[in-house]
């Protein structure tokens, strides 16, 4: 597919003129990837016995995988100049309707296991659907609709179990995917992460889907002009991000054995800020998969060093939270520079003519 | 792109200079045997008031503690807190578990990487727990035992 001359193919991973590399130097990635190289420097020279170890970059593989999957569908989200708050609450919601599926089938094997995966992977996609039709047909905003679903499946999760946690993980979910390696210290979870974030930077970065989502948060009256069917492609996108939770959710079940009802309710901001500080805008047409992968690994790779080190525990929160501004503050400034003034000059002076046309009125 | 580089080396600087100050407040931990409380949950007085009595314990005991803990009561939070204590190789851990299923798995983790179990409750018989130095000082002399606060 050529995409050269596309609108698109200014914002510089999918322009096929420049070498891959070339491309990566130029995005909010590149700077990124190297506050966190600078950051786990740091830590190994203070703690070169405990920071990095195989036990601890096994843990860091592992406590990032369910944040990794969720990242996944909130790029897409956020591309679209969408968000999503209600992740949190889809994950707990289909790991409840997975302990049931688990229940109903019976069994501690890999047929009830299947079950359960299926049931979460369903039911979150149903409820991504959901959302995005509220988006995208009802129009209602999607700050508002996924505020809303965030009370509303967390609820609905609550009803389900009168508040209790349920706890019918089966034993070889547990055992092989929440807690399993794949060969030698390799953890299950963490390639499973891995596995779902390279197909969903193929999706994002190399298929007509992709592309289509960088269109509509760019210009989205633009694609409903050329005949792109948005409000199609919006629901879909909701609901991949709905399928990421589902398999969150199962992962959830698999590491933790049990639902986690009064847990995840800063699941989505957590997700949120990783998707920003890697370089993905608030406004949408512009990130990566890759951006959200380095923006996700450094609030964890921030609280296992802060904990190694012997910081109190308020630190991370000190540091994520200016990360998060500065990290939007060199995206904005970064992008004034890149389009050299042009655009938005252009921008500046046909709002001034604008003006100045009013005015002479 | 001059000016992009130096944003991101205004950043990088900041990020230092945040973990140096972490540092500085924490050096403390530099002497003594090294032990680490890990609250409930992080900023709550009925931890606060645990942690002194596990301070006060461990000082006769010859230890200094270091406190962690979750922002939230929130066994999701807990887990991972516990795994970068666990990879910090203190000599003893005390841990007020958020939820005995989720932490059952990640505990016994830590029994696997060579740390030994110690519970200091007895459901039948409860008592001030953190005002024995002795229960520390046999947690500590097992090169790394968990103590679990329940």
């Amino acid at each position: 597919m050529s995409i050269n001359g596309n609108p698109v193919s200014d914002f510089g991973l999918l322009d096929e003129r420049q070498s891959f590399w070339q491309k990566l130097r130029k995005t909010q990635t590149a700077q990124i990837m190297l506050v966190l190289v600078v950051i786990t420097a740091i830590f190994s020279l203070l703690a070169p016995d405990t920071f990095f170890t195989l036990f601890n970059l096994r843990n860091i593989f592992i406590n990032i995988a369910m944040f990794a999957i969720l990242g996944i569908g909130m790029t897409f989200v956020i591309i679209t100049a969408g968000i999503d708050l209600s992740i949190g609450s889809m994950l707990v919601f289909s790991s409840v309707i997975g302990c049931k599926a688990i229940v109903a089938s019976g069994g501690q094997g890999w047929g009830s296991t299947i079950a359960g995966l299926f049931a979460c992977l369903i039911l979150a996609t149903l409820l991504g659907a959901i959302n995005g039709w509220l988006v995208a047909v009802a129009n209602v905003p999607a700050f508002i609709v996924t505020l809303g679903s965030f009370s509303t499946v967390l609820g609905l999760a609550q009803i389900t179990t009168g508040g209790i946690d349920l706890s019918d993980a089966t034993d070889v979910m547990v055992d092989r995917i929440g807690f399993g390696n794949v060969i030698g210290q390799i953890p299950a979870l963490g390639v499973i992460a891995l596995v779902c974030v390279i197909f969903g930077g193929i999706l994002l970065h190399k298929t007509k889907f992709g592309l289509t989502t960088y269109a509509i948060g760019s210009n989205i009256e633009g694609c409903r002009r050329v005949g792109i069917n948005v409000n199609r492609h919006l629901v879909l996108v909701y609901a991949l991000m709905g399928l990421c939770a589902g398999i969150a959710g199962f992962l959830s079940l698999a590491l933790y054995q049990q639902t986690t009802i009064a847990g995840q309710s800063n699941t989505a901001l957590t997700v949120i800020a990783g998707v920003v500080i890697g370089g993905t805008s608030l406004f949408g047409g512009y990130g990566s998969m890759f951006g959200t992968m380095i923006g996700l690994l450094i609030p964890i790779v921030l609280q296992t060093g802060f904990i190694i080190i012997g910081v109190v525990p308020f630190w991370q929160n000190v540091v994520v939270g200016v990360f998060l501004v500065a990290a939007v503050y060199v995206d904005n400034a970064r992008r004034a520079a890149a389009e050299g003034g042009g655009r938005s000059l252009k921008k500046r002076s046909s709002k001034e003519s604008n003006l100045n046309a009013k005015g002479n009125k | 792109m001059k000016k992009n580089r130096k944003l991101s080396a205004v950043a990088a600087v900041s990020a230092v200079a945040l973990v140096f100050t972490g540092v500085g407040a924490s050096s403390a931990n530099a002497a003594g045997e090294k032990i680490t409380f890990i609250q409930g949950v992080a900023g709550d007085a009925f931890y606060i008031t645990m942690g002194c009595g596990i301070a006060e314990a461990a000082a006769k005991a010859g230890a200094v503690v270091t406190t962690q803990g979750g922002a939230k009561w929130d066994a999701t939070v807990q887990k991972p807190v516990l795994d970068s204590v666990i990879a910090s190789k203190p000599q003893a851990i005390l841990i007020a578990a958020n939820d005995k299923t989720v932490m059952q798995k990640p505990i016994e983790s830590a029994i696997e990487a060579g740390i030994n179990l110690a519970p200091t409750t007895n459901s039948d018989k409860p008592r001030p727990r953190f005002s024995a130095p002795n229960e520390i000082k046999t947690a500590i002399s097992k090169a790394g035992t968990v103590i679990l606060c329940t």
